[in-house]
């Protein structure tokens, strides 16, 4: 790393010249090409969408990664530095997420409950054991694994962004609250809404063999 | 295959992810596109100034955004502080779409806003300074057991969240309502006393950065005790569930109540339900609150207490009362949070067999053990909801945030949180496993369907409002 100079707190790591900064450029996006292509994927869920915010991501990073006091952020040193610019990039992915795709989608949010009912097949299937699965088993879960991301592909991204930050990311409610400027409280509620719409989209296609109630609760 | 096998499917798909399909070169392309820009640089140092040139000019185009937005804010706000004290205006300003419930947010419910027309608005005007921090009391609307707070503040801490209790002798706790914004020139709280009367004189302590301004009150009687007082004729058979006797309502300055006693039916548990009031021209005004009273005995004997923004100016003539049944309560398990989804305009919840619930409000806690300080063994709280409350950053994505006061909860202790749905309001209560809740439930007052006794019609014991 004998490119970069040394630098002040904020400014640590900028590189001397314009090839050095590309070549910084290529390992911020290779350290973090795996994680956007999920995440953009997952957010999504098609491919030419996720190809789209993918690079938007990255192009929306390097407006901010060129000036100097981002070059913390572009070079990180130490497990800290480096968790701090995955979660930056991942915030600025899921608020382009939010201003540019959330928006063409709500549409379908706004039909969201014929919507789903509509577009699923019923489908039965109980649940297989997860321990030493046979092949008919794997083909199974596979199936299973399907129904369960249309149904959340279904759910409005009122309540997939939190439940994406919160299992994908493991981001904690703070940050979750953070970054979405919401009460914590609302975002637990959506979180178990979320969860609450994705049992019921799944009941409503007869995944379980059981009819649930209408929440995970007991009548009190 | 029981919920908890569908959870963990759930949770496990939502934490894995695969890549997209011929995704591989994707880095290579987008890093393609990033450094194309670079190639006509000389150095990073030139890029550095480009950027700043963009984020000047940005710069420019917000402050240009932003004095807009400050001048229509500034519009608004001007006239939201005007409609605060000119009802005529506030009236016309709930009309408009939008701005309509910031005004009643700003002027407090119904029960107030017809009080002040009548000038019950008491004016005090006293000031207190402590450091850097001055509050101003400007004046209050009162009634027997609600007192409408009208205050500023100024200096250090003035954009900050104040908490305002009523010290009167045997009460040491009240619930206030805030009706305002943190910042406001004037804000509005509503203290409610529960059972408990507001005497002629009293403190009220306002608590702010851990200084605490309290300020003597003596209110003029003649303006706060006027209520009118009614005796209902006959008890009301409520369907299969009991039968409610109605033993007194009293319409006050601001609020109005009812005392009721519940005698469940055979096998009737936990009956809850909720009252209207119907004027004469034939509207319904639901009370929006109710709660046990206080003593042990009366838990025991079901007695409960209805309240009701309505002030004894909005009610002449004819009434009569009608009465909703009981709505369903769930509980739930995941992630600590009770959760109902209602469509309601007021919720009450009961968190019965704990040792202390606490209500976090700002960033300052009152500890609700019971309204009248003890430590009864059925604690109750109650609030409402339906006033305009948090909206989300951006209601176009997110929807409306509706919540009581703006809770900053710590996830270790009672978060409160509610928000509108496309099918109505939807509540949860976040409870730390410490709390040991055994059971909660709501009382819901909106009739999802219209499951109504015959109104009955109620007579006032005097023909003329009483004087107390």
């Amino acid at each position: 790393m004998g490119w970069l100079k040394s630098g002040t707190p904020g400014q640590r790591g900028v590189p001397e010249s314009n090839e050095a900064l590309k070549a910084s450029l290529a390992v911020f996006v290779k350290t973090h090409d795996v994680m956007i292509r999920k995440l953009s994927y997952k957010l999504t869920a098609e491919v030419e969408a996720s190809k789209d915010l993918y690079q938007q991501t990255f192009l929306k990073a390097m407006e901010r990664l060129i000036l100097p006091e981002y070059f913390a952020l572009l070079s990180p040193s130490g497990t800290s530095e480096e968790k701090a610019a995955a979660n930056w990039l991942y915030t600025i992915c899921l608020n382009l997420y939010r201003d540019q795709y959330a928006k063409e989608k709500r549409w379908l949010n706004v039909v969201e409950p014929q919507y789903a009912e509509d577009s699923f097949q019923a489908l039965k299937i109980d649940f297989v054991a997860d321990s030493d699965p046979e092949p008919l088993e794997i083909l199974v879960q596979e199936e299973e694994r399907e129904v369960i991301e249309s149904a959340l592909r279904q759910l409005s991204d009122h309540y997939r962004i939190p439940m994406i930050m919160y299992y994908f990311l493991e981001y904690d409610l703070n940050k979750i609250s953070e970054v979405l400027e919401l009460e914590i409280s609302t975002v637990k509620s959506r979180l178990f809404r979320g969860r609450e719409k994705l049992r019921k989209n799944l009941t409503a296609q007869e995944f379980l063999t059981i009819n649930l109630q209408k929440t995970t609760g007991r009548e009190v | 295959m029981d919920e908890r096998h569908l959870d963990k499917k759930i949770e496990k798909v939502l934490r894995e992810q695969t890549l997209p399909e011929y995704s591989d070169m994707w880095a290579e392309e987008t890093l393609q596109l990033m450094i194309e820009p670079l190639g006509s640089i000389g150095t990073a140092a030139d890029l550095h100034g480009k950027g700043n040139k963009r984020s000047i000019t940005m710069k420019k185009i917000v402050r240009g955004t932003l004095t807009v937005a400050a001048s229509l804010i500034i519009g608004i706000g001007g006239l939201m502080i005007g409609a605060k004290f000119n009802p005529s205006l506030a009236e016309n300003m709930m009309k408009w779409p939008l701005v309509g419930q910031w005004v009643e947010y700003l002027v407090g419910k119904p029960g107030l806003r017809s009080a002040i027309e009548h000038d019950r608005y008491q004016p005090i005007n006293t000031s207190i300074k402590i450091d850097n921090t001055e509050i101003t009391l400007n004046g209050v609307v009162a009634d027997q057991q609600t007192l409408a707070v009208y205050y500023s503040i100024a200096g250090d801490h003035a954009e900050e969240f104040v908490e305002l209790s009523i010290e009167i002798p045997d009460f040491k706790s009240a619930i206030g309502i805030d009706f305002s914004g943190m910042g406001e020139e004037v804000r509005l709280s509503e203290i409610r006393t529960y059972g408990h009367e507001i005497p002629s004189q009293f403190s009220l302590a306002f608590s702010l950065d851990g200084k605490v301004f309290r300020f003597p009150v003596v209110l003029d009687e003649s303006m706060s005790r006027e209520s009118v007082h009614y005796e209902l004729n006959r008890p009301l058979q409520i369907a299969d569930y009991g039968i409610l006797e109605i033993k007194e309502i009293n319409i006050g300055v601001i609020n109005a109540s009812v005392k009721a006693r519940l005698v469940p039916a055979e096998g009737v548990r936990d009956l809850n339900i909720g009252l209207y009031l119907m004027d004469q021209n034939g509207d319904k005004i639901y009370f929006d609150s109710m709660g046990r009273l206080n003593s042990d005995a009366e838990v025991a004997a079901q007695s409960m207490e209805f309240k009701a923004s309505i002030s004894r100016f909005d009610l002449d003539g004819k009434m009569f009362i009608g009465i909703d049944p009981q709505r369903t309560a769930w509980q739930s398990d995941v992630l600590s949070t009770a959760y109902f989804e209602v469509s309601t305009e007021t919720i009450h919840s009961e968190l019965p067999k704990q040792s202390e619930v606490i209500l976090y409000k700002g960033r300052e806690v009152s500890a609700l053990s019971d309204m009248s300080g003890k430590q009864p063994d059925k604690p109750w709280i109650s609030y409402e909801f339906l006033r305009p409350g948090m909206i989300d950053q951006n209601p176009d994505f997110g929807g409306h945030e509706f919540g009581a006061v703006r809770m900053e909860p710590d996830p270790e202790e009672m978060s409160l949180g509610m928000w509108q749905t496309e099918e109505g309001m939807a509540f949860n209560i976040g409870i730390p496993e410490a709390s040991k809740v055994e059971r909660i439930y709501l009382a819901l007052f909106e009739p999802l369907v219209e499951v109504v006794l015959e109104p009955v019609e109620i007579k006032k014991s005097t023909d003329q409002p009483s004087t107390n």
